[in-house]
Formats: structure tokens, sequence, C-alpha cells
């Protein structure tokens, strides 16, 4: 008796075993992602790819979490600090040291497949790794570029804009043609506005913070080449008046629709600010160009640029990274990058997307080129606060403080900052 | 007799125990926490270092959060006596009977029901530089020649402080009302008897029967304002040149753009104990004046 009662027993829990394993292979898998992208114009095209991922694996269901990017890291933080993180969240570039250091980042190098990362290049995996964590499962770049009017480029004779003297020069003769301005600055104090004065700096051989040999932490803010570049870029408004008025409020979003209403040609942005212009008026297709940042005329002047790789870091909460992973890689394929690039500027990191014909036309040639000239983002700690430090001097001498002023203030925080890193 | 007295009650300790439940959790707990943060260096998940008073050592060595304390000082300061003359004027316009008044008070109470957010965007769009409307009228009617960015100028202070009087003077004007209401008729007649004008009626009778109601709402007010947060943010973002950086827009980038929750708590509790003193302040200026 005993013995047939431990057989039906054996039996029973084999077979309950089995069917574990079989539940396992259908189990229901929930994936939170907290995407900046759901508020915007991209919501729904983002959405469609989900569903289209949902419909090939019909066990996984996701679900985005809408947060506007302004807000994003200050909601990561504070889900952080309550044990409440999403699967993924979206990463912002001046967000990755810090939430490294929280320690909420899994290393994307454990669920990335060979096979997708040998198709992106190397500066895409540069600029997504920290100290040699691999921080998000790159989706797509909005390399940093110049955006101008082809159309009155030519009106205005000028054949190439190549260095910072071209292109004031274009800004001046955009000015005349429009009627209006020429330069959509963004001179906000906010991380669009200080990304975009971040390259035109560099543009003049400035490194905002280094680290050197000895690991002491280094800044050129206080250097001669920063003053010459933050006095040319608030020259154009000031002295040129080739700017809309009120620039130190002019925020993204006002720049672009100065510049898809004709009032200005020219601005320093991402490629998506062509998707951006193109569908705020339709009429502009075939009359944009684009060129790398252009080059100071001083002796450190260069071409540089900001690749502001974008995509989805997989959290240490999530409990199914592999399948993350694979959602997150099927939204960077061929397809739908390439379909999700031409509707709205951003551009495939993947190297065969990347070479589709729908990102060879004029608007983007200027995007393909700068790509060799992208430096990686900065490792410091604080960087968002160096940001906020050279985004307060343009704004400040945007509202009528003088040069020495703006730079002393700039002195007094970076140094203070920097020494409290060098400790 | 005895027995009874010290017969422990439990009933009334039931009936407050939802509301110190409550309490505890939705004001005792964060104040604790906040003070907790304001004396450590942390990034709030993996990384918690004792640094004893630091933090506020660093807001009172930093010139950025003394300066923004002031311009807050500065601010309220403006606000609430704007509230307090506006309100106090309709107040006493509409406390008479006249025809159509009540249409006037629901017009009047408008703005205080509009959100701060809704608020803040319609001002930003009227005084846009080069959009607004107020631009617009200004170069219709000769007085400007060509777009002013009326936000980037010192005018800023001005205008934001005129914005939040807009906003917020319903509040003192209706308790002003309410308070007027409550001065029994007679008392104005026999000030009017008297031989009192008007004016001597309002400051030496009005006023002292009403002085409860006005330091309730003045405090009130003050404090509301002090720490008031997304009008200006989203007006002036603290701009320009930090002439309109309150606190509170310190404190946020403190702690939400450079994620230094340590510095940014400390600064909440210096905030914390400057509104509970002038709530001190003014309580017993008001007492001593009654």
């Amino acid at each position: 008796m005993k013995r047939k009662l431990a057989a039906v027993l054996s039996v029973s829990m084999l077979a309950s075993l089995f069917s574990g394993v079989a539940a396992n292979a259908e189990e229901e898998i929930t994936l939170t992602i907290m995407s900046c992208l759901q508020t915007e114009d991209e919501a729904e095209l983002e959405s469609a790819m989900a569903e289209a991922y949902m419909a090939e694996h019909p066990n996984v269901t996701i679900e985005f979490i809408s947060v506007a990017n302004n807000d994003l890291d200050a909601q990561v933080t504070t889900m952080a600090a309550s044990n409440d993180l999403p699967d993924a969240f979206f990463m912002n570039c001046a967000f990755m040291s810090t939430a490294l250091d929280m320690g909420i980042v899994a290393d994307a190098n454990d669920y990335i497949s060979d096979e997708f990362k040998a198709d992106l290049s190397e500066e895409v995996i540069n600029y997504c790794t920290l100290n040699d964590t691999l921080m998000f499962i790159p989706w797509f770049q909005i390399p940093v570029a110049l955006i101008y009017r082809a159309d009155w480029l030519e009106q205005a004779g000028i054949e190439k804009i190549e260095t910072m003297d071209d292109f004031r020069e274009a800004a001046k003769s955009f000015t005349e043609i429009s009627g209006n301005y020429g330069f959509s600055m963004v001179g906000a104090r906010n991380g669009s506005g200080e990304a975009r004065f971040s390259v035109y700096a560099k543009a003049f051989g400035v490194d905002e913070v280094w680290q050197n040999e000895d690991g002491t932490w280094e800044s050129d803010l206080t250097s001669d080449k920063f003053k010459t570049a933050l006095q040319s870029f608030v020259d154009l408004d000031l002295v040129d008046g080739v700017v809309p008025a009120g620039a130190s409020e002019t925020a993204y979003q006002d720049a672009v629709t100065y510049f898809a209403n004709e009032q200005t040609g020219l601005i320093i942005s991402g490629s998506n600010a062509v998707g951006a212009i193109l569908n705020r008026n339709p009429e502009l297709a075939g009359k944009l160009g684009s060129v790398p940042i252009p080059a100071a005329t001083t002796e450190e002047g260069r071409h540089v640029t900001n690749l502001q790789v974008s995509g989805y870091t997989i959290t240490t909460a999530c409990e199914h990274p592999e399948e993350m992973a694979d959602f997150l890689e099927f939204m960077a394929g061929y397809d739908n990058a390439v379909s999700f690039g031409s509707a709205t500027g951003r551009i495939p990191v993947t190297n065969s997307a990347l070479a589709d014909e729908a990102f060879t036309g004029s608007e983007y040639i200027g995007f393909s080129e700068c790509m060799q000239y992208s430096l990686p983002y900065s490792t410091f700690p604080a960087y968002a606060e160096v940001q906020d430090i050279f985004g307060e001097a343009y704004n400040s001498m945007l509202t009528g403080s003088s040069l020495d002023d703006a730079v002393a203030t700039v002195d007094g925080r970076i140094t203070e900052l920097l020494g409290e890193y060098n400790q | 007799m005895t027995r009874n007295k010290n017969k422990f009650n439990i009933t009334p300790y039931l009936f407050i125990f939802p509301v110190f439940v409550l309490l505890a959790a939705l004001v005792i707990y964060p104040i604790c926490y906040a003070l907790y943060l304001s004396v450590m260096k942390t990034n709030l998940t993996n990384k918690w270092e004792f640094v004893g008073v630091a933090n506020y050592l660093s807001i009172f060595k930093d010139g950025s959060m003394v300066k923004s304390l002031l311009t807050t000082f500065q601010f309220t300061v403006v606000v609430v006596l704007g509230h307090l003359v506006l309100g106090t004027i309709l107040a006493l316009a509409l406390n008479k009977k006249r025809p159509g008044v009540n249409a006037f008070r629901t017009v009047l109470i408008i703005p205080w029901l509009l959100p701060d957010v809704v608020v803040a965007l319609l001002f930003k769009w009227i005084f846009n530089a080069n959009y607004g409307v107020f631009n617009n009228i200004l170069i219709r009617l000769g007085i400007l020649e060509k777009n002013q960015a009326w936000l980037s100028t010192g005018l800023a202070f001005v205008i934001l402080a005129a914005v939040c009087i807009w906003k917020g003077y319903a509040l003192i004007m209706v308790n002003m009302m309410a308070g007027f209401q409550s001065v029994p008729e007679d008392v104005y007649e026999a000030a009017k008897l008297d031989g009192a004008s008007p004016v001597q009626t309002f400051f030496r009778i009005t006023v002292p029967m009403i002085r409860p109601v006005i330091s309730t709402a003045v405090i009130l007010d003050t404090v509301w304002w002090f720490k008031h947060y997304t009008i200006i943010k989203l007006l002036t973002d603290g701009g320009p040149n930090n002439a309109t950086s309150t606190v509170s827009i310190t404190i946020y980038k403190e702690a939400f753009s450079y994620h230094n929750y340590g510095v940014a708590a400390a600064g909440a509790g210096v905030v914390f104990v400057v509104c509970w003193l002038i709530s001190k302040i003014m309580r017993r200026v008001m007492d001593q004046n009654a």
C-alpha cells in the first residue's frame, strides 16, 4: 500500500513539475517602461512598435509610464528611493553618472545580442558606456549639427558654412532675406539650451571638464577660449541682432517654430529638429540642408558634435532583462529604426539602418558627416551642474551681465564644484 | 469618586486615533525624513554618509541660497502687501448693497479659482517677446517700436509679483468681506452719530474688530507665497540672471538638477523654520495690537 502511495505521489509530483515547465514556457510577462516619448509627438510610433512586439510575443505585455523629459530624472530618483523602479527608463545623458552611482542600472552588456552589438559603431558604444557598463541599449541618435535654409544660402551667395565666420555671415544674410532674423538661438537656461551651447563652445576648443593623468578634475570654463566662445555666442543677439527677441527665454520648441515659420533660417540642433520643422511646415521639404557645427577660426577651433545617443536603461529591478533587451533590440532593428527615423529625424544607431537611403538626403548630410567629430559624453559625476554653470553664464549675459561678471560667477562655481570632487 | 477619576477612558483616544495616524503619515513622517536627509550626504539609494550640520553650513556659505532667501522675502512682502491692499479695496467695494454686486463677486474670484499652471502659461503668452499680445498692443499704440522681451529685463520681478498679486488677492478679499459682515450694523450707526468719517470708521472700528480675520488671512497668505513654486518656475524659471530665483526654485534645482538631496533637505528645513517664525511673530504682533 505504501509503495503504491509512493508511486502515485511520485507520478503526481513529476506531472506537476512538467506542468510547471509548460506554464513557464507560457509565462505571462509584463514589462514596465518609463518613457518621455509618450508625452511627445513620437508616442504613437513608439506604442505601435510595442503593439507589434506584443503581437509577435503574446505572453508579453508592455506598459508605458508617461513622464515629461524634464521630470524624468526626478521621477526615476524618487521611484528608486521608494524601491518602485520600472523595468526600464529612458536615459538622459546628463543622468548617466548619477544613475550608475545610485546602483540602479543593469549592465546591458549582459543582455545585448552579439549580432546587434556588431552592427553598432564604436562611437555609439563608447557613448553609451560608462565605467565599462553599457548604460542603455541604444535606440536612436540625434547628433548635433547646424540646420540651414539651403535656398536662402544659395540666394545669399554663400557656398558652404564651414567656419564660425561663415555662420555669422549667413545669419546676417538670412536676417535680411527673411526680413526678421537669421538664427534660432535656444538661449533658455535649461538642458536643451545648455547642450547646444556646449557644442558651440567646444567648437572653440573648450573642454568643459576633464580628468588629468593623476585623476584630478580640471575645466576650461575659466580659460580665454571659453570667454571667446561665450562672447561670440551672445554677440549674435546683442551685437549682430540676428536672433529673435527674448533669446534668454527661447526654448527648443520656440526656436523650431521660428524656423518653421520662416522667421529664421539657421538652428543648432539634433537631427530630430528636421522632423519637427517639416511636421510644422511641410512646404520646407527639399529646402533644408545641414552641416557639421562650424569650427571657430581660432587656433584650437574644430568641428565637433554630441551624438546624443538615446535609449532605454534596464534597471536592476527588472525581473525579465532578457525579454526587455529583446524588445529594445526589436525597436532599434532595421525596419523599425528606418521608419521611426524617417518620420521623426531620430537617426538609427545601427550601421545597416543608417546606410538606408532615407538618411542620405541633403537635410541629413551634415548629421552623417558630423559623426566623425563626436566626443564621448562627460564622465564627471556632477556634469549636470557644470552645464548649469555655463547655462547661467550665457543666460545672464543675454539679459545684461558683462563678460567679466559672468565669468567671475563661473569661476566661483566651477572652482568650488571641482574642489569638492578633487578632495 | 476617586476610583472614577483614576479610571482610564479609552474613548477619546479612539476618536483621535485615525487623525493621529493620518498626521503621522502625511506630516510628521515627511518632516522627520527631511530632517534626517538634511544631515546626510546621499543619493537616496546606496550612499548614506552622515555629515552633521555641514549641509546647513553650506547653505549659508553658498551665496546663491542666501540670495534666493532674500529674493523670497522681497517677493513675499510685495505679493502679500499687494493682496492686502487690492483685496481690502475690492472687499470694501463689494460690501455695498448695489445692483450687480453679486456678479462682480463671482467674476473677481475667478483668478483664485484658476490653477497656477494655467495662470503662468497665460501670462507667459501675454508677455511673449515675439507673439505676445502685450507687445502687440504697445506697438499699435505707438509706445513701442519693436518687440520687447519683458521677462528677460529688470521688470521680470515686477511682472511676476503683479501676476501673483492678480492670482491671489481673492483670498484676502473673501476673508475681508466675511469679516466686514461680522461687524454689527449698530456699531457703525453709533460711529456715524458720533461724527466719525468713513476713513476713521474703517481704521478705528472695522479694522480692530476684524483683526483676527486679517491676522489669519495674512499669515496663511504669507506662508503660501513664501514657499510658492509653480508660477515662478513656469513664468521666469528664476531668471533673468536669478532675479526671481526664490528659495523653492533653488531647492528644487539643488535636489533634482544637481542631485544634492542633503543640501536641498537642509534648505527645506530652513524654509520650514522661517515659515514657523513668520507665523509666530505675526501672531504675536497681531495679538499685542488687539
